[in-house]
């Protein structure tokens, strides 16, 4: 037998799983807008003039402090990304950069951490946060998440600090320019475009992130939002209203910046793996 | 006297010896070019004077102090890449601004001396374009303008007009010989095109296989190279080179004919030939003959009826023989 | 100075942060947990060194081992239904949506890729939601195309538990393997191809005769990431079915086990010598799949080695 792929059986094919991909997404933001009466007798229907209903919502913002836990993640999301941004990029223009004893060595630890979850150390993290005092601070979470995506980051610029013209560094460096001044003036410039590959990598595992929070500042005034609305939901697990409503509110934020800046996320997505 | 001296300059990347106990005297204005086929350590021997590679042996000195171990921009020299290696992330004027900026000149001295090389160079107009906004051209100016408003003493010029075409590549060769004449300054200049070595040079270093085969003036290559990889590399199209009788006859192993002291007899003659193919230049036709030992080219006026399978006699202006031994070395008149 | 060679001050200056940071936060904590997998806590709260101890324990002690070994099988199920329905369906979309001239490629991607980028924790939730026997979507849907009969809590019952928790993961991340396998494939040499098309060889049998060879690194980089991500779970199975992993443990993988380990649940205490003991048994089990990776791909590595 042979296949025959005709463009009506290939986009059968496509267009089913990209249903099977967004029908629950789409099913459970719906469903948020809409009365709890209508929520059960027709799940399926869009919201409508009879059905719409923010009850959930008023609720959700009523009982749980939501602007602050999304304030938090991204605090998190957004210093974290800064520090990984700027600490690996000096890291992996001297490891790509400079010949010097320990290089392989440095290379090799970091490369470990690409492999191994941080994850596993978390009973010595807890210890650590706890000696430290930084339990049930932001900072506990920054400073895990940074260590965590570090590795990941190196290797993604030094491919990219691998491509810089040698002429360049050389011209500068006959122009009586400093390694430093290098560095920030001439190769983080141009290492620009990689930042948004490495962006997707370091944020959206940590914006999603539920074991750390959970375990090293589950603190009212510390809470991410995927542990907020865990939390949330976890008690007022028979309120469908405010569960679809805490959900919505969850997802929304990821969807619109997803959708605003999908293709250069995909892009930074094959980008990192082509390598 | 900013000349630069060079000696014993011997460097190796791991087994693979790159220059070869290499010494150089240029003095000070002049315009020396470094000429050999690729790999001949002449791009390395420029980056070494650069102070961008370190020498395992031997002394470098500019002006007279030994600056080995000086960092590129304490030596008073200034390069020109062959990718031109612009920021492209700077706009032409602060291409050539930004070095300056590190040399500790105030904000007016900078704006001047932009200004000047930009006018020199035809810039003006372009100093706020980026890079990728430039021709082919006018990066290579800009790369060349970033040096002169460094105001040093040796200009570095490695292979600067191998990514242009050929019209611009003779405008631009031009340029630098221009260049040359209002700076005054010492410039070395490496290629491996030895059209730009003729044209340019005040002075040719000849390179192969990490050592200087000969220097000399242009003239004096041409008119006495001192081996054959002189006489083969120096001239086009190439030197035919002749052994057995002919040469035995002249007292030599070798003998060398270039292509424009070998004609057609009008009768007797030395060889037998028959032409294998004929190119038209339009000023020059190039004829390519076949005898019964060797194969040679001879250079012939514009109005030349030779065509392939035509059967010729070849002569051969006695004067204008050059001769080498066994070792391959010239064999003086 | 010369280039490429630098200064001590210099080298610290740039490696000294990341270096720091990762060391103090990930390094040493890996290495503080396996050495505190070799100490038994007593009632005091103290440690004192007992050697394997605590993993002699935890594989052979009745308390320990039947929870241990049903995590373990239980992680090794939720892995094989990856690499069994995820990875296989990823490579199906990536070579549809690498097919020359198809028009929409580009939406696609996007629209499947999208659950890839939310949390674990709201996948699990919007799911068990969906599934929910109270709401009956699911049963609403089945019986629109005939399969009312076949509906079941399934998240509720033992036997399905499970199975259903980890297709709500490859749901979830089929995404990974459709865009590295995606992006592998457009790196394919169009001449390839078409060469092959040339000769008047079909679709299919170019993507399996010549495409797949040629992107078997990929597919093995993805069953390496499913591989470390799976055995490291612990989100879905925790927000939908808490740390007790319901039923009856029927979905307790690793990471569960680690966590209750650690900090304990209903009678039992938590015990932060044999939670390291758990991790540092986890490290082994990804250890091993990790070397056996890099086995295979020696000669890539060896490439990118910094």
């Amino acid at each position: 037998m042979r296949l025959k792929f005709t463009p009506i059986a290939i986009h059968t094919v496509l267009l089913t799983y990209t249903a099977i991909a967004l029908l629950p997404i789409a099913l459970i933001i719906a469903n948020a807008f809409k009365s709890r009466r209508a929520i059960f007798t027709d799940p399926l229907a869009l919201p409508g003039p009879d059905s719409f209903s923010l009850r959930g919502f008023a609720k959700v913002l009523a009982v749980s402090d939501f602007e602050l836990y999304f304030i938090n993640s991204l605090t998190v999301t957004l210093v974290t990304l800064a520090l990984v941004l700027l600490f690996a990029a000096m890291a992996a223009w001297a490891l790509s950069e400079y010949a010097f004893r320990g290089r392989l060595f440095i290379g090799l630890v970091f490369a470990v951490g690409i492999m191994v979850p941080i994850r596993l150390g978390t009973v010595s993290i807890l210890e650590l946060m706890v000696a430290l005092d930084l339990t049930n601070t932001l900072t506990a979470l920054i400073l895990v998440y940074t260590a965590q995506s570090l590795p990941l980051a190196i290797f993604i610029l030094t491919e990219f600090i691998a491509q810089i013209p040698k002429d360049l560094k050389d011209a500068a460096r006959c122009d009586g320019v400093s390694e430093i001044h290098i560095f920030f003036a001439i190769i983080v410039p141009l290492i620009r475009p990689a930042i948004a590959t490495v962006a997707i990598f370091v944020m959206v595992p940590i914006w999603n992130d539920l074991w750390f929070p959970l375990i090293l500042s589950p603190g009212e005034d510390t809470q991410t939002i995927t542990l907020g609305v865990q939390q949330f939901i976890g008690q007022y697990v028979t309120d469908w209203n405010a569960v679809l409503a805490s959900l919505t509110l969850a997802i929304l934020p990821i969807l619109a910046l997803y959708l605003l800046l999908s293709r250069q996320l995909v892009r930074g997505l094959t980008a990192g793996a082509v390598k | 006297m900013p000349g630069v001296r060079l000696h014993n300059v011997s460097k190796s990347f791991g087994a693979e010896v790159v220059l070869k106990a290499v010494s150089l005297d240029i003095a000070d204005g002049e315009f020396a070019v470094i000429v050999g086929p690729s790999g001949c350590g002449k791009s390395t021997l420029l980056r070494i004077l650069a102070g961008l590679e370190a020498a395992d042996a031997g002394d470098i000195e500019i002006g007279g102090h030994r600056v080995n171990d000086l960092a590129p921009a304490a030596r008073h020299i200034a390069m020109v890449f062959q990718s031109y290696a612009l920021y492209p992330h700077m706009n032409v004027y602060k291409n050539m601004a930004f070095g300056l900026k590190f040399s500790g000149l105030d904000a007016a001295e900078i704006d001047l001396r932009v200004d000047r090389a930009a006018r020199m160079l035809q810039l003006e107009d372009l100093l706020m374009r980026k890079p990728r906004e430039l021709s082919g051209g006018q990066r290579q100016r800009t790369a060349i303008g970033r040096a002169i408003v460094r105001e040093p003493d040796v200009f570095l010029f490695d292979e600067p007009l191998s990514n242009l075409d050929a019209a611009l590549r003779v405008n631009t060769r031009l340029e630098i010989a221009r260049l040359h004449d209002t700076l005054a300054a010492t410039m070395i200049y490496v290629t491996h095109d030895q059209i730009e070595a003729m044209t340019l040079a005040d002075r040719i270093i000849v390179m192969n296989e990490g050592r200087v085969e000969q220097t000399g003036t242009p003239l004096e290559l041409y008119r006495a190279p001192q081996n054959l990889f002189v006489a083969g590399f120096i001239g086009a199209p190439k030197m035919n080179f002749i052994g057995g009788d002919a040469a035995g006859g002249a007292g030599a192993e070798t003998i060398g004919i270039r292509p424009e002291h070998l004609s057609v007899a009008p009768k007797g003659g030395d060889w037998n030939a028959t032409v294998i193919a004929v190119e038209h230049l339009g000023s020059d036709t190039y004829v390519y003959a076949e005898t019964e030992t060797s194969a040679l080219t001879m250079r012939n006026g514009p109005e030349s009826t030779l065509k392939s399978g035509d059967k010729i006699m070849l002569e051969y202006d006695r004067a204008a023989v050059h001769r080498f031994d066994a070792g391959g070395q010239r064999i003086p008149r | 100075m010369t280039p490429k060679s630098a200064t001590l001050p210099l080298l610290t200056f740039f490696i000294a942060p990341a270096f720091l940071i990762y060391a103090v936060f990930s390094v040493y904590p890996l290495i503080s947990t396996m050495v505190l997998s070799t100490y038994d806590t007593d009632a005091a709260g103290g440690h004192s060194f007992i050697g394997f101890g605590n993993f002699t324990t935890l594989l052979t002690d009745d308390a320990w081992s039947g929870p241990f070994w049903n995590a373990l099988t239980n992680n090794a199920v939720f892995f094989a239904i990856h690499m069994a329905v995820q990875n296989p369906v990823g490579i199906v979309l990536a070579g549809l949506l690498s097919l020359p001239r198809l028009r929409g490629r580009h939406t696609y991607r996007t629209l499947i890729f999208l659950p890839t980028m939310l949390s674990v924790v709201i996948v699990g939730f919007i799911w068990q939601l969906i599934l929910s026997p109270l709401w009956g979507v699911s049963e609403g849907l089945l019986s629109a195309v005939g399969l009312g009969d076949w509906f079941a809590p399934w998240l509720g019952q033992e036997e399905t538990a499970l199975i259903t928790l980890s297709l709500l993961s490859v749901w979830q991340f089929v995404g990974i393997p459709m865009i590295l396998i995606y992006a592998a494939l457009l790196n394919i040499p169009e001449d390839l191809t078409e060469a092959a098309q040339v000769d008047g060889i079909g679709h299919f049998r170019i993507f399996w005769h010549i495409k797949l060879p040629l992107i078997a690194p990929t597919v093995a980089l993805v069953s390496i990431l499913t591989y470390v991500g799976n055995f490291n779970a612990f989100d879905i199975v925790y927000a939908v079915k808490g740390a007790i992993a319901g039923p009856n443990f029927a979905t307790d993988i690793l990471g569960t086990f680690f966590y209750r380990t650690f900090f304990g649940f209903q009678l039992q205490q938590g015990s932060p010598t044999m939670g390291a003991t758990v991790a540092t048994v986890m490290f082994a089990v990804i250890l091993i799949g990790v070397m056996i990776y890099l086995a295979l791909m020696q000669r890539r590595v060896q490439r990118h080695a910094f």
